[in-house]
């Protein structure tokens, strides 16, 4: 069967369903309709929009937000410097635990579509998980203006809608890069093509959806000079059929920090891919000392996003522009990259950390990392996951 | 035969309770679920309401099905392995003086206290080259280097009886609790050995329950998407693990709705013809 065909947009007429008659056909064909019409209102305007009218964030004191962060050391992290916030601008920030931006944003879109509250007001989404809110239109929008802090900001982490609204803030980055386990590796390779090598039997753990692992820019920039053969789905499938060879020495393909973290540390694999910032943090005396490192590859390490987004029904818009804003600032952002391990968002010159310091989470640099190539897992999203699913997890 | 009465209104009414509970978190979620799987997916975005057989098309490609066939298969193995070590332990521990009958039934059944989560991790660990139990070989001498036995099927496995164990145990106890010990007393008296006896007599008064708990132990483990997961490699993976990482990860609900009411149909249908040769057999003999 024609897989493309399949995951086309193909419709059935109600006229064609009632003519091949059924009456369990019909009854479901009512179903959407019955439900559709027993669902909630539509979910309310954006609260912010594309009208240049600011947004008030001078009258906000009292407010109370719920900003949520990737749970574990994150959030742990990001709790701790919420007060210093509340004590400038009288906004209450209750931290909320969110799992992957995948996830997460699933359940924001759940919860907005039924119209209650946002699980959170502010969310952190990663570059694949804000482009899924975008098109769902579940954020909402506001103007640069409202946001003086991000002039700060390096290029590239302010996203706008088509009307050139703001949708999603750069509130740090953060690597993807070659883990291993110092017990186990003594020397750890420097390339991402070690994944091919056959001396790592049973040995490797990668991130297992390819829209989070990132495993096809990074085989096409070691076997195919780059992302130009992601161009075409012919070419996507071509890399996938090379990425199949990883699989005799893939031990663990794991969906999130949460699971993978312990088999670094303990040893049961020895060598994969995982975060730098997480991956420095347990290797240091506050951490624990876990026997972990972490290499740059020599081909770039992937570079990822979390984005500052404001839910759209949310009642307190001013609060949450007002907490971006200060997300902003080069001071929180120093703050941030020192404490977990993260690349800051704002340009280097406006930081006071040394360069050591600043290289220690930044490593070679921003501008040689791998960028995720989000709009082809954008437009082809099902078709990816479906070949992915046959080609790499089967 | 015996003519069935009326049902009282008070019979009616407190049967309205449980038939309430069953239309309101059972039949309408599951009317939902059954739209939902009708709904058009927009790739890069979440989903809408809509008439569609796009999803139910992309069930039916191979590597769904083979998965499908493998949850099968692994949860009846599952079946077949719990029911073969938990009717005798059943059968034994009803026959045991009380005191070290109740002890050995409270240990059996604190099993249950123990979320999937944290059987998985825990035979994770026990299974690991680390901290597993092959370094306990490792340090009497018996193995010179600790070894990995998960990600496997054989771990799988394992996670998957571990957890369906108990809920086995308890379906069988009543009933080999109330077996009537004259019976084995005198297939014993007229010269049969106590192996002899369990097998001729005991198991086949007990089949009814057995083919119970045997379909309880399989439905049960279908749903289970942690334990492959942990354990496994993705060819070990069941249908569920891929119903949660389409409802969740990849947000398409409606592909997800699909393939969790293939596999409950596919459930019913495995259920159906269990009891089906159940019934014949017994009418058999």
């Amino acid at each position: 069967m024609d897989i493309d065909r399949i995951l086309s947009t193909q419709e059935i007429s109600r006229r064609n369903l009632l003519k091949r008659g059924g009456l369990l056909a019909g009854a479901a064909l009512g179903m959407p309709a019955i439900l559709a019409a027993c669902a909630p209102d539509a979910p309310t305007e954006p609260a912010g929009n594309a009208s240049p009218t600011p947004i008030d964030t001078e009258n906000i004191d009292g407010a109370t937000i719920k900003v949520g962060t990737y749970g574990g050391f994150f959030e742990e992290n990001f709790r701790k410097m919420y007060p210093a916030f509340t004590e400038e601008f009288g906004v209450e920030v209750e931290s909320v635990s969110q799992p992957t931006s995948e996830v997460w944003v699933t359940q924001l879109q759940q919860a907005i579509a039924a119209g209650g509250a946002p699980p959170a007001d502010v969310s952190m989404l990663s570059g694949v998980g804000l482009q899924r809110a975008i098109n769902g239109e579940i954020l909402a929008t506001y103007q640069a203006s409202d946001i003086p802090e991000s002039v700060h900001l390096a290029e590239g982490y302010i996203r706008t809608d088509e009307g050139d609204s703001v949708i999603g803030v750069g509130g740090l980055s953060w690597y993807i890069t070659l883990v291993s386990n110092t017990d186990r590796v003594q020397e750890s390779p420097d390339t991402w093509t070690a994944f091919w090598d056959p001396e790592w039997e049973n040995e490797l753990a990668l991130l297992r959806n390819a829209a989070n692992s990132f495993l096809l820019e990074i085989t096409a920039t070691c076997f195919f000079d780059g992302y130009d053969i992601l161009e075409t789905q012919d070419g996507i499938l071509e890399v996938m059929r090379k990425l199949q060879e990883v699989k005799p020495n893939v031990k663990l393909w794991f969906r999130d920090e949460a699971q993978a973290q312990p088999a670094y540390n303990e040893g049961e694999v020895s060598l994969g891919q995982f975060y730098h910032d997480i991956t420095l943090f347990a290797a240091s005396e506050a951490g624990g000392g876990a026997p972990l490192r972490s290499v740059f590859p020599t081909e770039g390490a992937i570079i990822d996003t979390g984005f500052w987004s404001i839910s759209k029904t949310t009642q307190e818009l001013g609060a949450c522009v007002a907490f971006i804003d200060y997300m902003c600032r080069p001071d929180i952002q120093q703050e941030l990259a020192l404490t977990l391990g993260t690349i800051p968002s704002t340009k280097r010159d406006t930081m006071t950390m040394s360069d050591e310091e600043y290289e220690a989470v930044a490593g070679p640099g921003p501008e040689v990392a791998l960028q995720p190539k989000y709009e082809m897992y954008n437009e082809l999203e099902d078709w990816i996951d479906q070949n992915w699913t046959e080609l790499i997890l089967s | 035969m015996s003519v069935r009465e009326q049902p009282s209104g008070r019979t009616l009414g407190v049967l309205a309770f449980p038939v309430g509970m069953l239309l309101v978190f059972f039949l309408i979620p599951f009317g939902i679920m059954v739209a939902t799987s009708f709904y058009h997916r927009d790739p890069g975005s979440f989903y809408r309401p809509a008439f569609e057989l796009a999803n139910w098309q992309r069930l039916f490609q191979p590597v769904f099905l083979e998965r499908a066939l493998f949850s099968i298969g692994i949860c009846l193995l599952a079946g077949l392995v719990c029911i073969a070590i938990a009717f005798p332990f059943t059968y034994f521990l009803t026959r045991m003086r009380r005191r070290p009958h109740v002890i050995l039934l409270v240990v059996v059944l604190s099993a249950l206290s123990l979320s999937e989560v944290i059987v998985a991790f825990s035979w994770y660990i026990l299974l690991g080259r680390a901290s597993g139990i092959s370094n306990i070989l490792v340090w009497i001498g018996i193995m010179s280097e600790s070894a990995a036995y998960q990600p496997s099927f054989a771990a799988v496995l394992l996670g998957l009886c571990y957890i369906a164990f108990p809920y086995c145990i308890l379906t069988l106890y009543p009933q080999l609790t109330r077996l009537d010990p004259e019976i084995t007393e005198a297939a014993q008296t007229l010269g049969a050995s106590p192996w002899r006896t369990f097998w001729t007599v005991v198991v086949p008064i007990a089949r009814p329950i057995i083919v119970a708990g045997f379909l309880l132990v399989f439905v049960f483990t279908l749903g289970s998407y942690i334990i492959a997961f942990f354990l496994g490699r993705p060819e070990h993976w069941t249908l569920s693990v891929f119903i949660a990482d389409q409802a969740s990860a990849n947000a398409n609900v409606p592909f997800a709705a699909a393939m969790a009411i293939f596999l409950t149909v596919l459930s019913l249908v495995v259920v159906g013809i269990v009891g089906l040769i159940e019934s014949r057999t017994r009418r058999v003999t």
